[in-house]
């Protein structure tokens, strides 16, 4: 059996459910929590239980895998009546996504996930598997950000949490509200050129996109009427190699990872995403990454 | 500030603040307050890293000690931040810390996880699961949706472990104070406090938490006796 917990209309969760069998796949759809009833168990570090929607009741030991996709709880309940089931459904499915043996594959355990919370702590890991990792700063200094700037001639800033954010060219322009920054830590990249491309990992399998873009963040390519250009590739297999690596000791089955090639064929990585929005990239490419997911939660991890 | 323990707390927290003050002059608090300030750098190599208070700039490189009381920075702990900006600039904040403190020379009590700002805010079942690997006797869990119950009723008896020192409340058997340390050990938590039950007639391990009360005197005293025995073993 197979569990399912997100929002069923989510890109990446609809392209999973569509490479599954319904009969074997519960789905624990973030727009009606109040359906899931469940208990789990403890015992001497084994986990049982039981999860039931509607009427459909599996066993904890029937999981083979476990594919979690949940959008912020705040924004998985509608009035304060169902906030004690959120915080009950939220608390059962992320203790079993860590406490599940590690035949079953969990795609990704919370705490593995939350490991892209801090980019710059994230950096320093993925320096340590031997990818080269931009220069990089946090700073609510001015002057120390000016300096940065000033020794690397082209800087990008950025996020340094896993929210969300474009990143953009610092400029001349921004200098002028550069004092602003004392109000936050904010993020600092020397600037690597070079073409991007997002790998997908998935237990062993490896799909990898080239992105060429003149955009400073593909993902936005559009915002600034750049083109946008992804095609399927073949990485050299000791960057292949290096991603399942260090997705392996991550403890990430599925992660996202960003590289960029520059012209003297140094691979720089940027981040691995924890939860990549992969059906993006699957969209463009056609390549089955889905259907690997799929498999990897049918036939369970190890 | 040379030599100085970093206390990085909010105004909220009463045992930081008894924390504080028991450390007197040697104490630099930081609250999420002050990372709205200029002055904070995180650069990869930690001699590199300075941070900055309405007292003055520091570098990481000088402290002590750091003890950190925050599991995060949260958009309340920003009342002078724009309503609309709140959550992004904590979630900012959250993630500058983490990796600010992370591999810093001086002891860190605790260092950062990926959930926390310090150490594990691990549930009853993930203690439970590293207890069952390390053969240490924890009771058993459960929990259910709709919310029924957690873990058995915590019993009065209790342990609470600082680095190689420990504190006993009640009636606590010798096992299980060696229990409490080993699971301190392979968790790699300073600080841990847990209670005792009786499971079929045998004393097991429950509601264990990383956060021991610091408002209980015992325990502030267990505390700092635990941070000035951390520092000694890596003064020259």
């Amino acid at each position: 059996m197979i569990l399912i917990w997100g929002d069923r209309d989510d890109g990446p969760v609809t392209s999973v459910l569509a490479k599954l069998d319904p009969d074997k796949t519960l789905l624990v759809d973030q727009s009606a929590y109040a359906r899931l009833q469940g208990e789990l168990r403890l015992d001497d570090g084994h986990a049982d239980g039981w999860l039931r929607v509607d009427c459909r009741t599996i066993a904890v030991e029937e999981l083979t895998g476990f594919y979690l996709r949940p959008y912020s709880t705040a924004a998985s309940f509608d009035s304060h009546r169902l906030l004690d089931v959120t915080v009950a459904v939220d608390g059962i499915l992320l203790n079993l996504a860590e406490v599940l043996p590690p035949t079953t594959a969990v795609v990704n355990k919370p705490s593995a996930m939350a490991t892209n919370d801090s980019k710059p702590t994230q950096a320093a890991l993925i320096a340590s598997f031997g990818f080269p990792v931009p220069e990089t700063i946090v700073t609510t200094d001015a002057d120390v950000a000016v300096a940065f700037w000033e020794q690397h001639g082209d800087v990008i800033y950025k996020s340094t949490s896993g929210v969300r954010s474009i990143a953009k060219r610092f400029t001349d322009a921004h200098r002028a509200r550069l004092s602003n920054i004392a109000n936050c830590p904010t993020q600092f990249q020397a600037f690597v050129p070079g073409d991007d491309h997002r790998v997908h990992v998935v237990g062993d399998e490896v799909f990898a996109t080239r992105i060429v873009s003149e955009a400073t963040d593909y993902r936005y390519a559009s915002l600034t009427g750049d083109e946008r250009a992804m095609t399927t590739v073949t990485l050299p297999n000791d960057v292949a190699t290096r991603c399942i690596t260090m997705a392996r000791a991550l403890d990430l089955l599925l992660a996202g990872i960003d590289l960029r090639c520059t012209p003297d064929g140094t691979w720089y990585c940027f981040e691995v995403n924890t939860s990549p929005a992969f059906s993006w990239f699957e969209s463009h490419t056609g390549q089955p990454i889905a259907t690997a997911i799929a498999s990897l939660l049918g036939r369970g991890h190890g | 500030m040379r030599n100085s323990v970093l206390l990085i707390t909010d105004t909220f927290d009463r045992g930081g603040q008894l924390l504080a003050r028991r450390l007197g002059n040697s104490v630099v608090t930081v609250t999420p307050r002050d990372l709205s300030r200029a002055g904070w750098t995180y650069h990869p190599k930690p001699e590199r890293r300075t941070g900055s208070t309405a007292d003055g700039a520091f570098r990481a490189c000088d402290l002590r000690a750091v003890v950190t009381r925050l599991v995060g920075v949260y958009p309340g702990h920003l009342p002078h931040v724009s309503v609309h900006d709140r959550e992004y600039i904590a979630a900012e904040m959250t993630a500058f810390l983490r990796a600010w403190l992370t591999a810093l020379p001086c002891p860190v009590h605790d260092p950062p996880t990926s959930l926390s700002l310090s150490g594990h805010v691990w549930s009853p079942e993930q203690w439970a699961v590293l207890a069952a690997r390390h053969d240490i006797p924890l009771a058993p869990t459960w929990r259910t949706v709709p919310a029924d119950a957690l873990s058995p009723d915590a019993g009065a008896a209790r342990i609470v472990v600082a680095g190689s020192r420990h504190l006993a409340k009640g009636s606590v058997p010798g096992l299980l104070v060696d229990a409490t340390h080993c699971l301190a050990a392979v968790s790699g938590q300073h600080c841990l406090e847990a209670h005792v039950v009786w499971v079929n007639g045998s004393p097991r391990l429950s509601r264990v938490n990383a956060w021991p009360d610091l408002t209980e005197p015992a325990v502030l005293d267990l505390f700092v006796a635990s941070i000035d025995a951390s520092i000694a073993e890596v003064s020259p």
